[in-house]
């Protein structure tokens, strides 16, 4: 009896499985791009695959996709039962460059076109089946998070001088150490502008939250004048613990990175100082230059997606800021 | 009084004299325990699951959960009390699924639990579709960032959580049954407990407090996520392990474990006051541990011998 019930059970779970699962009726003969994610636990990568889908749907390719589940050696498994559906293109975008490597050779093998987006592999694009890199400058997201913040203590104290706290990324990823480098880069010009102290918040709120609180004991007020933090969340996560410890005098000096809605909200607002855009928006450069190579067209080894700054230290910029804070609210998206 | 009151009171001193004072100040103490909080409520319910020889891996999982569904229904515009109360019996009814498999189905605790921790973070990112929620009412942060006096709200949310659950053990036959049923399941049966109903009892509470546990991160952040409260349970079982509960079951205690999460809140607290390289602090955490728990265990020998 109990053996019919779990039979019954795994034949139930079977055809959900089926049935929810869109069963690839062959059609009119239409491009299929295949595009590996490494994980969906953020809502950077949501919207990045969203947007994949988006653009896929807009010009008109079958799109199938998967993710790796924020493991390495899965994201591979996945990126393979993509290749045995035999796409026309494949678009990654790796979890970590060296562990996803042997893709290259995957394609080689296939004759399938790679197009990496975000993260590198460790591969020269443009040669053999690795068609074309797709990626963001990360290190150009720090310096200019860095640059207005020098102009605006050179506002404060009529020289280039300040304490500021830094609230890392996830230590190792590569956005933290590009963005840090960048940072400390511009930073490190002005020799009365000093980084008094820097933790890793792994990209959280809640942790950047407690970091933050943890930084106003030590620095009571006047010690500190500014904080950088890794992305967007850890900054709004930041000015969170600033205004409950009533620290005023610190809102409106958060830089952040990443550009997500919220935080151009409090970019207005004036409790941040400026948002850098790292926009998870691949999806359009990414299907066109698949599209462009299949024509046979020659499609640039490596390109890189614009970004902005959004601050609202002149008429210009807070017109920009508000632009693009009202465009994503019309259409609901995240950045 | 336990040995990790000890080494509280050691990293206390201690911690006191290198950041020159700043860590004993009363606003810091506070901040601690303010963020100590939703670990706290977790590791209640951790305890338990420890205590009847068992471990409880889904928590963070059905803090999420609790997170998206509280979130998700007061974006909505259902007030605030009924979305609460939903995201906890939510959590609840989740942590007795656990229950039932574990008590009577007899599935291992470290195969249903885990089980369930993929159900449930399954079940949060489809409910939210991935995204995290924002633009809660203002007046469910009180939860979060509220006080009363100078003690924060979700403080004495844990401080009541931990007194109900001391009173469950201390005062009704279902706290003897916990500890039966831990220290030799068999021998519990025989003498007529019903483990099955213990087992239920325990991942139920379990459930609870991640589903309370959920509702404090949510209002402490102004967001509900489905990816909060990852590696967290791995937080609540260190807590409960360095506040003396032996990970064999059949012992232990909810105070000791309130210690262990304070002394796990406070190595964190303090390692940022001394800006502690971030790349060094995982190394210390972990020989922390060891060093708290060793000498845990060779104070229990002695006591034995």
């Amino acid at each position: 009896m109990k053996k019919l019930v779990a039979m019954y059970l795994l034949m139930a779970i079977a055809l959900c499985t089926l049935m929810l699962s869109p069963l690839s009726v062959a059609a009119e003969k239409k491009l299929t791009i295949a595009f590996s994610q490494s994980t969906m636990n953020h809502p950077w990568r949501v919207s990045l695959t969203n947007d994949m889908i988006y653009w896929a749907e807009k010009m008109g390719v079958d799109l199938i996709w998967n993710e790796g589940q924020n493991d390495a050696a899965r994201q591979l498994t996945c990126v393979e039962d993509l290749i045995a559906k035999k796409p026309d293109a494949l678009i990654m975008t790796p979890l970590q460059s060296k562990a996803l490597t042997p893709v290259k050779e995957l394609c080689e093998k296939a004759k399938i076109p790679l197009i990496v987006v975000d993260r590198e592999i460790v591969a020269e694009p443009g040669q053999g089946m690795y068609v074309s890199f797709i990626g963001e400058d990360q290190v150009e997201e720090g310096r200019q998070a860095a640059k207005l913040l020098v102009t605006k203590l050179t506002e404060k104290y009529g020289k280039p001088k300040g304490n500021v706290v830094e609230i890392q990324g996830t230590i190792g990823a590569s956005p933290t150490i590009d963005r840090k480098k960048g940072f400390e880069e511009v930073i490190g010009r002005y020799p009365d502008i000093k980084l008094v102290a820097t933790q890793s918040g792994d990209f959280l709120r809640g942790n950047a939250m407690s970091i933050m609180e943890n930084y106003l004991q030590r620095f009571p007020k006047g010690q500190i004048d500014a904080v950088f933090a890794h992305n967007d969340e850890m900054g709004l996560g930041a000015l969170q613990a600033i205004k409950a410890a009533g620290r005023t005098e610190m809102v409106g000096w958060i830089c952040s990175i990443d550009g997500q809605r919220d935080a151009l909200k409090a970019v207005l607002d004036g409790e941040l100082l400026i948002v850098v855009q790292n926009p998870p928006y691949f999806g359009e450069l990414g299907i066109k230059t698949a599209l462009a190579y299949l024509k046979g067209e020659k499609v640039p080894a490596r390109q890189w997606l614009q970004f902005k700054a959004f601050s609202a230290d002149t008429p210009e910029s807070r017109k920009t800021t508000q632009e693009y804070y009202n465009y994503l609210v019309a259409n609901d998206l995240m950045y | 009084m336990g040995m990790q009151w000890l080494i509280l009171c050691a990293v206390v001193i201690v911690g006191t004299v290198l950041s020159r004072g700043v860590f004993i100040a009363p606003t810091n103490l506070i901040n601690i325990l303010r963020q100590s909080a939703d670990v706290g409520v977790l590791a209640v319910g951790q305890t338990l699951a420890i205590m009847v020889a068992g471990i409880d891996l889904s928590v963070g999982s059905l803090l999420a959960l609790s997170s998206v569904v509280a979130a998700t229904l007061m974006r909505d515009g259902h007030g605030i009390v009924a979305p609460m109360l939903i995201a906890v019996t939510t959590c609840l009814l989740f942590g007795g699924i656990t229950g039932l498999s574990t008590g009577f189905a007899r599935i291992p605790p470290f195969i249903s639990t885990l089980a369930m921790m993929g159900i449930a973070r399954g079940a949060a990112y489809t409910y939210a579709r991935g995204q995290p929620v924002y633009n809660l009412p203002k007046e469910f942060l009180a939860v979060g960032r509220g006080s009363i006096g100078p003690i924060p709200v979700q403080v004495v949310v844990w401080l009541v959580i931990v007194l109900a659950v001391l009173i469950l053990l201390e005062r009704s036959r279902w706290g003897r049954y916990i500890l039966m049923v831990g220290g030799n399941e068999e021998a519990s049966r025989l003498a007529g407990v019903n483990v099955g109903r213990v087992k239920l009892l325990v991942f139920a509470v379990s459930g609870l407090t991640a589903g309370v546990a959920g509702i404090i991160v949510t209002s402490r952040l102004n967001m509900g996520a489905p990816f909060l409260g990852m590696f967290m349970e791995l937080d609540s079982i260190t807590a409960v392990v360095l506040g003396g509960t032996s990970l064999n079951g059949g012992e232990g205690s909810v105070l000791g474990t309130v210690a262990g999460v304070i002394l796990l809140g406070m190595m964190n607290n303090l390692m940022n006051i001394l800006n502690v390289n971030p790349f060094f602090q995982q190394a210390v955490k972990g020989a922390i541990m060891l060093a708290a728990v060793y000498l845990n265990i060779t104070r229990r020998r002695t006591v034995v011998q």
